[in-house]
Order: structure tokens, then sequence, then C-alpha cells
């Protein structure tokens, strides 16, 4: 089945889902994503329920893999530089079955 | 000084929480314009409106952007403020356990020393008190109350003391607060309770809201010890009555 492998994580690089809502009137916090509408728009991108599992990348980067077979991914990542194989791609980007949209 | 306001005012909170600001003060009054405003919401929520926080004098709507834009949510809170609906039910008075002695009461003389009362009397002041539960936050379960007495408001500490042990009884800046977390904290410790006001494997797993009252009762360490053992076999402590 195919898989994205996470190869290497920096610091703060972290799995988010939506979090948890409804215990902040009892002093316990969502958690979920820093930045909630980022994390929906990359879920959207991808097909994905709005508050699927995404990995939140912080300074440190992060270098992912397909493994068994093509993964479809969307890539939010503004500011960060981003390359496939080596070569430069948009910071922001979309790819599925293979092709990138 | 009263300083309640006739309109709310809406602030936002960044693009996905809009404040409702009912006045400046604690004030009873001030809090119950707060939770007549969560009971409605609460009662027939618009979707997307995700939590609601009541503070000491404001309400925290925090809402799903892709869902509920601000100004529907705004319309709907202006609606239900001029509609000025009454509190959905009335507050309950919990009766609390607490033990003020030795272990337990571990900053009793210091606050006496700040008070000028003796610690006999930081214990019966204390215990003589219907405490207001205005707010939960800073950290899980973590009440703070009003109704303070004037000789307890002692400042907080100049710098913070190791943490309290979990369901600590607190008093500090003029505040009084239920911490069940351990911390550390600038606030005295005077108490500690039997009964777990949060327990995140209960359900539910808390009991008391906002809006309601807290009576303390004294009881003894060895008493404090045979009560802890009644709440961990699932025996809730707290006594539950309706307020007046």
């Amino acid at each position: 089945m195919p898989a994205l492998v996470i190869d290497s994580a920096g610091p703060g690089v972290t799995l988010q889902d939506g979090g948890r809502h409804g215990y902040l009137r009892y002093g316990i916090t969502a958690a979920g994503p820093m930045d909630p509408l980022m994390h929906a728009a990359a879920n959207r991108a991808a097909s994905s329920p709005l508050d699927a599992t995404a990995v939140e990348i912080s300074t440190g980067g992060v270098t992912v893999s397909a493994e068994d077979g093509a993964v479809g991914i969307a890539l939010l990542a503004p500011g960060f530089r981003v390359a496939l194989d080596g070569v430069p791609l948009p910071d922001t980007v979309a790819r599925r079955g293979g092709r990138f949209a | 000084m009263s300083a309640a306001l006739d309109e709310p005012r809406l602030l936002d909170a960044g693009e996905a929480a809009l404040v409702v600001e009912f006045g400046s003060t604690v004030d009873p009054a001030i809090s119950d314009r707060v939770l007549a405003l969560d009971d409605a919401l609460g009662a027939d929520p618009p979707e997307g409106l995700r939590e609601r926080v009541p503070t000491y004098r404001s309400l925290m709507l925090h809402y799903d952007p892709l869902v509920l834009d601000r100004e529907t949510l705004a319309e709907r809170v202006r609606a239900l403020v001029a509609g000025a609906t009454a509190r959905a039910a009335s507050p309950i008075l919990w009766t609390l356990p607490c033990c003020y002695d030795a272990p337990h009461g571990e900053d009793v003389a210091q606050v006496a020393e700040r008070s000028g009362l003796s610690p006999e009397n930081v214990v019966s002041t204390h215990a003589a008190t219907t405490f207001r539960v205005y707010m939960y936050g800073f950290a899980p379960g973590f009440a703070y109350l009003g109704g303070l007495p004037q000789p307890l408001a002692v400042p907080r500490r100049a710098s913070p003391r190791p943490p309290h042990p979990r369901n600590a009884i607190m008093i500090g800046g003029g505040l009084a607060a239920v911490a069940t977390v351990p911390m550390p904290t600038g606030w005295y410790v005077i108490g500690a309770t039997p009964s777990r006001l949060y327990a995140p494997e209960r359900d539910p797993s808390f009991f008391v809201g906002a809006g309601d009252l807290i009576r303390f009762e004294p009881v003894d360490a060895a008493t404090f010890d045979a009560l802890v053992a009644r709440e961990a076999a699932g025996e809730p402590v707290a006594r539950r009555g309706e307020a007046g």
C-alpha cells in the first residue's frame, strides 16, 4: 500500500489534526494546528477531510518520500524552499496521481 | 465603582474568535449577563460555533470561520443580548470538604503574616465565605472564584512557589481559586480539597459550572485522607444543594 514516509524532520515538525474542541471553558485548550485555516486549506487541496491529520512543518524543515507507489500530497509552505528529487518547486503545490495540479 | 456596559462591546480576537465584553469588574451582575448569553447560545448554538468561554466580564466565542462568518455570529449575539434572557437554570451551591491543617494548608502562616489576621482567623474567614465560580482558565480545571473577603485580599507572592499539590485551595491578588493540576504558582496554598473538580476519566469530567457557588467545610487531616479514598473509589465527596 502506498505510504508517505517521513525520512527526516527538524525541530517543531509535528503531526496535527484539527484539535479537540469544547473544553476551553474548563481551561483545556483544543490543541491542533498553529494555523487552522492553512491546515484546512492543505487538506482541501489534498481532498482530505478538513480536520484530517497533516504534517505541520516548522523552521527545521522535513524530507519525505513515497513508498510502494505514488502518494498524493498538497503542500502549503509560503517562504519555504521546496524541491522534488532536487528539482525546485513552487512553495504552494498539490500533486495527485503523479501530476502536479 | 460599577463598570457595567449597557451594550456589550464586540471585540475580534483574531480571525476565529469574538469577545463579548459586558464590563470591566468582578461583579455578579456582569457575570450573570455573561452566563445568560452563554446559556442562550448553548441552547441553540449556530453551526460553526466551537467554544463558548465565560470569563469574569466577557464571553469569548470561538468559531470556525469556514462555517460561520463573523457578522452572522455578531448579529445573533446582538439579538440575544437585546432579548435579555435570564440564566436558564439557578446556580448550584457546592459544599467541598477542605483541610486547612498541616500538611495541606502550607501557606496559612504566610497569609496570616501578610494579612495581619491570626492563622485561625484566616481559616475561619475563608470557611465562612460563599464563593462564586466565575470562570475556569489558565490550566485544566483551574476555577477562579470571587467573593474573597477584603481582609484576605493579600497581594500575590513576589516570586512563585514550587508546584502546589493537586486540588489546592488558593488565594492571591484579591482572588480565590481551586487548582486541580499541580503547577508552580504565585498564589498562597491555604488548604486542599479531597473533591476532584476535574477528573478526566469521569463522566462528566467537570461537575462545577461557571455561576455555581462553593462553600468550604473544614475537615481534619485524617478525615481528608478518608475522603480522598472515597473519592478515588468513585464516590463524590462534594455535596450538592440549591443556591437560595
